[in-house]
């Protein structure tokens, strides 16, 4: 415990102090919203490496795979493919384009004012989106790690992070979210490969892909931290108060409190309404009985490849490469580190299912990464512990400050000066982004307050599904069709994102089951293909915009040879 | 001496090197799609590769957690060496008198 207080503590000094030796340069308000752009490809991968592995990949990919089993294992694939999409058809154009923020892209391909506010509008959607799942990493990861209520965490990562925002900007925070991203890979894989080495896949007859439901591998005493209701699959005597009671097949209420003792062998009941996963079931990409199976896999992977696109604290750090090219390695870059990272989170759901099934039981399957290593005695134990708190630590900060500086620009630059003060000096944009930056982490911790029944994998993963509805085609279309014209842009950024932020709101209100339910839950592969025919069909029916051919020549033309053509770009 | 002005918003040079990268982009795009919806689409199919073991792991986790990864990465290399030697042939061409 004292080992992880002193790691976690190394990495938030870390960040203030990288961060604060960044503000010096940090003077002007393009330095606040984008770092200056002399980073080289390695160190600019680094950085958003770290920006994008957030507490979905650290945490939420373990959880999700330790609960569903094969379906979630999409998850990391899809996350590290958006960056293929991304190179073919995004990076080098967008970085020849010089738009800073996909709203600054939106208004300077179509010269007009109104997209950028609905881009804006959509940054806001997704950026709060993503950082809900953030908050409530950060609020089960304190609660765990130093058991203080799940509020303490949210609270306390949200301040620090508002912090570090209004008072660091963009110039410092490169180079922390270098940091993070080594700090995360070191973890993951460090203490994946010491777990595997140390408990193994299997233990006698348990293995992790084998049939039936999980049992208990020793007598386990759990304590619910609130009331939960449980299915219980198989009836089994259970130790409450010190006194044997029988648990028929069903569900029970536990009050919150409660603590109750398993015995080593007794299969595991689940917090979870449908019950813990079969382990045929959990084995299998496509279980038996499930209709939509293929539909929602689809879905999740046309998000994914699409969304990372959408992403704005993403998407912004292209800038910061020096031309088309570098942005086009960064990406190549980022493919390699993010790839590598992948390969290790899963690992710990596998060996959940057989040494901690008593996630199943509280429904804490996203704790599964920071449970796991507890199991170590000894000094080694603390260790790992740390090092996986440290890990969680900077995956919540540095993508939580992303997102926010992304929040923060939208509220005061895109929608408040433009509107409002369009006559702003630049001192008081520098304030309005401070502004923006506290009411926009305000926002952040009140929703994180709230979301601890959704798993973090769930919630990234409809960030995601809103950034391929909403910014996917204006993105696409933008850069490589002349036609496409400002209201065709609009209606179907509109179309899109609201779609799909309907869909996942009408699905956080309960399960409609069927294929409308599958849908709602994964809107991207109607959602996407929507907004594209918005687009297409109204931008046919309008006049094409001024100067389109010179901004796609910008965008396409080969450095060397706009030089040669003596076009300025 | 060409006037600036009419060489940038000569049509020819933006259908040129639109029609070029796009070509490069949609290949690449084409085997990436092979690779990531190629893989659900065999598991529906064939339910019992999920029997298949690669080392410890079922053939979809080998595939979906270790084997796609560097997949990804051969896609995004060989399309940054291939766009970058489109471009210079571009870039020459260019020149041309």
């Amino acid at each position: 415990m004292t080992l992880t207080t002193v790691f976690v503590a190394a990495v938030i000094v870390a960040t203030f102090t990288i961060g604060l030796f960044g503000v010096r340069i940090a003077r002007t308000t393009s330095d606040f919203f984008v770092a200056t752009r002399a980073v080289g490809s390695i160190w600019n991968a680094s950085a958003i490496s770290g920006e994008y592995l957030s507490a979905a990949s650290f945490l939420g990919i373990a959880g999700l795979v330790m609960k569903y089993g094969a379906k979630a294992m999409w998850f990391p694939l899809g996350y590290a493919a958006g960056y293929v999409t991304l190179l073919l058809f995004v990076a080098a154009p967008l970085r020849r384009f010089g738009a800073y923020t996909i709203p600054d892209f939106a208004e300077g391909r179509f010269a007009s004012r109104s997209l950028r506010r609905i881009a804006a509008l959509m940054v806001l959607v997704i950026g709060w989106f993503y950082l809900i799942p953030q908050m409530k990493g950060a609020g089960v990861t304190l609660e765990l790690l130093a058991g203080v209520p799940y509020w303490v965490g949210v609270v306390v990562v949200g301040v620090l992070v508002i912090a570090a925002v209004a008072f660091g900007g963009m110039k410092g925070i490169t180079y922390v979210q270098a940091f993070h991203f080594w700090t995360k890979l070191t973890a993951i894989s460090f203490v994946a490969l010491a777990m595997l080495i140390i408990l193994g896949f299997s233990t006698g007859d348990r293995t992790p892909f084998a049939d039936g439901l999980p049992t208990f591998p020793t007598d386990t005493e759990v304590t619910f931290a609130r009331d939960t209701r449980l299915q219980v699959p198989q009836s089994i005597v259970v130790i409450l108060d010190g006194a044997e009671v029988a648990w028929s097949v069903g569900s029970v209420e536990v009050a919150g409190g409660t603590k109750v003792g398993f015995s080593a062998g007794d299969v595991v009941p689940s917090a979870d309404p449908l019950g813990a996963v079969d382990g045929t079931a959990w084995t299998v990409p496509f279980p038996e009985g499930e209709r939509y199976g293929l539909l929602g896999a689809v879905s999740l992977v046309v998000a994914t490849v699409l969304g990372t696109m959408g992403l704005p604290h993403i998407l912004v750090r292209f800038y910061t490469n020096r031309d088309a090219p570098s942005a086009r390695r960064t990406a190549v870059v980022i493919l390699a580190f993010v790839g590598v990272f992948y390969l290790f989170p899963w690992i710990f759901g596998v060996l959940g299912r057989v040494w901690v099934p008593e996630l199943y039981v509280t429904g804490d399957t996203d704790t599964v990464v920071l449970v796991l290593p507890q199991l170590v005695d000894g000094l080694l134990g603390s260790f790992l512990s740390a090092l996986v708190a440290a890990g969680a630590f900077s995956a919540f900060i540095s993508t939580s400050s992303g997102l926010l500086i992304s929040v923060a620009g939208a509220l005061s630059h895109d929608l408040y000066a433009q509107l409002i003060r369009p006559e702003a000096s630049a001192s008081r944009r520098l304030w309005y982004f401070r502004s923006g930056a506290v009411i926009g982490g305000l926002v952040a911790i009140l929703l994180g307050l709230v979301a601890r029944p959704y798993d973090i994998n769930i919630l990234v993963g409809w960030a995601f599904a809103i950034a391929a509805s909403a910014f996917c085609p204006l993105l696409i279309l933008g850069i490589w069709w002349r036609r496409l014209a400002a209201r065709g842009a609009a209606l179907g950024m509109l179309t899109g994102g609201l779609a799909a932020t309907a869909a996942i709101l009408t699905t956080m209100l309960g399960d409609v089951g069927g294929l409308a339910g599958a849908l709602l839950a994964q809107p991207a592969v109607v959602t996407v293909p929507l907004s594209f025919a918005v687009m297409i069909l109204v931008s046919l029916r309008s006049r094409p915009p001024r100067h389109a051919d010179l901004m796609l020549l910008r965008m396409h033309l080969p450095e060397r040879a706009a030089r040669k053509l003596r076009l300025v770009v | 001496m060409r006037d600036d002005r009419d060489t940038a918003l000569d049509p020819i040079y933006l259908r040129t090197v639109l029609k070029v990268n796009l070509i490069t982009s949609l290949v690449h795009f084409g085997i990436f799609l092979i690779v990531m919806l190629g893989g659900p689409l065999v598991f529906w199919l064939f339910p019992g590769l999920a029997t298949v073991y690669v080392g410890a792991l079922p053939l979809p986790w080998f595939y979906l957690g270790i084997a796609g990864f560097p997949m990804l990465v051969i896609i995004g290399w060989h399309y940054l060496r291939e766009v970058e030697e489109d471009e210079e042939e571009f870039s020459d061409l260019v020149d041309a008198p």
